[in-house]
């Protein structure tokens, strides 16, 4: 493996981890929400907002075109 | 309904990410704290908040996944199939969901046991389509 290989798998491992460390850091965040909200009781109408929120942040970018990538018109 | 061995899970099963290293490590993980939520959550409301939110934590983990993996079309040769593949298990298991959500708040006295089963069977489903490509990533 040259330098210009051992570069460039160096920096796809980097941005995987700081990929996983976000990932991380969201489910934690997750399970500390769902287990204050399961702790106070019923889940009210904020506590599916704030759940709701981190679905609408993570469909912006599932749902978002690839460069590159048109996207099939909507039905 | 067993909350406090799920708390606690909820918990744990999180730490031993800080060590990982691979997006298809993490989504494995959070399979396995879905997996624990949703064999102690029998209360219907709180039972559908819960699979949301190991749904959520999954999802996070595609997201990130395809925002590392597949910002264009053609970083990766299975960009192209797999994303549009990841967005039909997302959607589905997003509707289910919202489905059972709605019988539960309008039902909560009523059993919700089919919606929340369907709610399972297409987030399991999106979880070991999540878990299945994220081997592919180093």
């Amino acid at each position: 493996m040259n330098a210009a290989a051992i570069a460039a798998f160096l920096q796809a491992a980097a941005a995987i981890l700081a990929a996983t460390v976000t990932v991380v850091q969201d489910a934690v965040a997750i399970s500390n929400l769902v287990k204050t909200v399961i702790d106070q009781g019923e889940p009210t109408d904020a506590d599916w907002t704030a759940l709701q929120t981190y679905q609408d942040a993570n469909d912006a970018i599932i749902n978002a075109p690839m460069d590159g990538e048109t996207l099939p018109p909507a039905a | 309904m067993k909350l406090l061995p799920v708390l606690a899970l909820l918990g744990l099963a999180t730490l031993p990410l800080a060590g990982c290293v691979s997006l298809g490590t993490v989504v494995t993980q959070a399979e396995t704290v879905y997996q624990q939520v949703k064999n102690y959550y029998t209360d219907a409301p709180k039972a559908v908040y819960a699979l949301k939110g190991g749904f959520i934590i999954v999802q996070s983990a595609v997201a990130k996944f395809k925002a590392t993996e597949c910002p264009a079309i053609d970083s990766q040769p299975w960009c192209a199939s797999v994303i549009p593949q990841v967005r039909v298990y997302n959607k589905a298991a997003e509707d289910a969901i919202a489905t059972a959500k709605a019988f539960v708040l309008a039902n909560p006295k009523a059993d919700a046991s089919t919606f929340y089963q369907a709610a399972v069977t297409a987030t399991e489903a999106y979880a070991q389509f999540a878990t299945t490509i994220g081997v592919q990533t180093p």
